[in-house]
């Protein structure tokens, strides 16, 4: 993948880091999380730790400067995120919080219901930053857990990453949705597209995976996201059937039904297994599943347009 | 399969169930139902269905979360 395109001063300065060595400057006092210009310069440091860029040096993940700036986002990103757990009205169980979003008008029942193929393609490209990478961030969750958690968790990957059969693996099934709906497959071919929201969404999820300290919240996630996955995703199967999409387009998601009933309750079983029943635990797994919905829910109200009144 | 009749009763009984969610199941090969019909297992670990009201039976699909 080449460098994204820079949209701000920051994301500009990374750009520059990676291309050229060019100094990474310091960072005002004041942070700016949800700006897509701290979000996109984030989301390529980031991204240096899972498959780097075309031409750029692999030693940059680990350089000081790089780590410096990594850290002060990602605590800017983490302060916005436990500022809005704090203050948010949602429930704080993860089932009360899996519910809520049932109830919460998604993207899916917007693309079975009323989404043109345009929206499709539209949903399809900012969803493809994270599916073309799906089961990658939790990867990193593996050596930092206890055998019992460790075991539920592979039990999970392995059918993420397709239980051996490369045809399978859920970013190879992504990509074939994406050629087959005429959109670029290739990895991080629509960053330069991505929304500040997706962004955001996306640096989430590898603020909680590549964090140890921050393995119980990333657990979490990982049980909201699956619990909020089979149903949503027969939507997407019907909505991409009535728009006429063809097969390898709705597979991925016709594949996510039956995997998702299955992920849930091992996602379940592994927070479980995390916390060991410590409150305290616990209360960071609901933060991750916060993450999740609340992260999920901006996306969709970036995505799905307002219903034309009758 | 015993999922008819739709009198109150019936209705109480299908809640129930939907409210155990399914049954994983870890090396399974195949799922043969009442009717002897085979089903190949892909994966694992598989959800089987308990409320009788997944689209995808013997798979579960979810659907018993909307049923109670």
């Amino acid at each position: 993948m080449r460098i994204p395109t820079p949209c701000g001063p920051v994301s500009q300065a990374v750009h520059d880091h990676l291309d050229s060595g060019a100094p990474l400057p310091d960072l005002p006092a004041a942070p700016e999380p949800t700006s897509r210009d701290h979000a996109l310069a984030l989301w390529m440091l980031h991204e240096l730790a899972y498959r780097g860029f075309d031409g750029v040096d692999p030693d940059l993940e680990w350089s000081p400067d790089v780590l410096r700036l990594r850290n002060r986002l990602n605590r800017d990103l983490e302060a916005w995120l436990r500022q809005a757990f704090a203050t948010s009205t949602l429930p704080r169980t993860v089932t009360g919080l899996v519910d809520a979003d049932g109830d919460l008008p998604g993207v899916a029942r917007f693309v079975r219901e009323r989404a043109t193929a345009d929206d499709v393609r539209r949903i399809l490209v900012q969803r493809s930053v994270y599916h073309l990478k799906e089961a990658d961030p939790q990867c990193f969750v593996l050596p930092r857990l206890e055998p019992a958690a460790k075991a539920a968790l592979t039990e999970l990957q392995y059918d993420e990453l397709g239980d051996g059969d490369p045809a399978r693996v859920h970013q190879h099934l992504f990509a074939e949705a994406m050629a087959a709906a005429g959109l670029d497959p290739t990895y991080g071919a629509y960053v330069d597209e991505a929304d500040e929201e997706t962004l955001t969404l996306n640096n989430a999820i590898s603020l909680l995976c590549l964090h140890r300290r921050l393995r119980h919240a990333a657990a979490g996630h990982l049980a909201a996201f699956e619990a909020t996955s089979a149903l949503p995703s027969a939507d997407m199967v019907r909505g991409l059937q009535r728009l006429g999409f063809s097969e390898p387009v709705w597979r991925y998601y016709d594949e996510h039904v039956e995997a998702d009933a299955v992920h849930e309750h091992l996602a379940r079983d592994i927070c479980d297994l995390v916390t060991g029943g410590d409150p305290e635990l616990e209360r960071e797994v609901v933060f991750g599943a916060f993450v999740c919905i609340a992260l999920e829910e901006r996306c969709a109200r970036r995505l799905v347009p307002e219903p034309v009144p009758a | 399969m015993s999922s008819g009749g739709g009198g109150p009763s019936a209705h109480e009984a299908l809640r129930e169930r939907a409210a155990h969610g399914p049954a994983l199941v870890r090396g399974v090969g195949f799922v043969v139902d009442a009717d002897g019909e085979a089903t190949q297992a892909r994966r694992p670990v598989v959800a089987l269905c308990r409320c009788e009201a997944s689209a995808r039976r013997p798979w579960c699909d979810g659907t018993h979360k909307r049923l109670v």
